[in-house]
């Protein structure tokens, strides 16, 4: 199930938005409202994750 | 895909903001006005601040001023704190209970239900808990 996990530092100013279990580039699309609602976005970092789906989507290409 | 993105907050909603003075101790005594109205100072004199949010002195303590959050015309809300609320400058040393802790506090849990109402608004499903490091943390589903 997608799912959103989002931690709010103490400083008032910074929150991580973590996503789980989206679909391509559902990940940002998706949860976009968020930063649209609540600030600018800085510093995006694709998770390891992100490469292990590439990896695997390039090998079922292969394999197809 | 997953990934993590560090949001930069900023202060546009009055019913978030209303909400995060709530969850700091002021259930039930902010004021909030359509129109800016003037904040006043511990000897009830009326300071050349305005502001839309309010919290009155009687709430925010002894020898106290109010406290205001005035919407910019940009959207953006700017806090009105005193010196002696907030112990800097001249008045060092004064209440200092509204200090810059306290401050990143609010806006802390500003986000937290400002994210709420968001995916209240998305028909998304959530919880709230913290983390490790007691930090909020919100877990939401589609």
């Amino acid at each position: 199930m997608p799912e959103i996990i989002l931690t709010f530092e103490w400083d008032g100013k910074t929150i991580l938005k973590e996503t789980k279990g989206f679909i391509g580039s559902q990940c940002i699309s998706k949860t976009k409202f968020l930063e649209d609602d609540l600030g600018k976005p800085a510093n995006r970092r694709k998770k390891a994750e992100y490469y292990e789906n590439k990896e695997e989507n390039k090998e079922d290409k292969l394999k197809a | 895909m997953s990934h993590y993105v560090d949001i930069l907050l900023e202060i546009y909603d009055r019913d978030a903001l209303v909400r995060a003075l709530e969850r700091v101790g002021f259930k039930g005594k902010v004021e909030v006005h359509d129109k800016a109205q003037a904040l006043y100072g511990y000897q009830g004199d009326a300071r050349k601040q305005k502001a839309h949010v309010i919290l009155r002195r009687k709430y925010v303590g002894s020898s106290s001023n109010d406290i205001g959050f005035e919407q910019l015309q940009d959207g953006r809300f700017k806090a009105h704190i005193s010196e002696f609320e907030s112990s800097t400058g001249q008045y060092a040393g004064g209440s200092g209970k509204y200090d810059q802790k306290w401050q990143d506090r609010l806006y802390t849990y500003y986000g937290v239900e400002k994210s709420k109402m968001s995916f209240e608004k998305k028909g998304w499903k959530y919880k709230e808990d913290v983390d490790e490091k007691q930090r909020p943390r919100l877990r939401a589903y589609i």
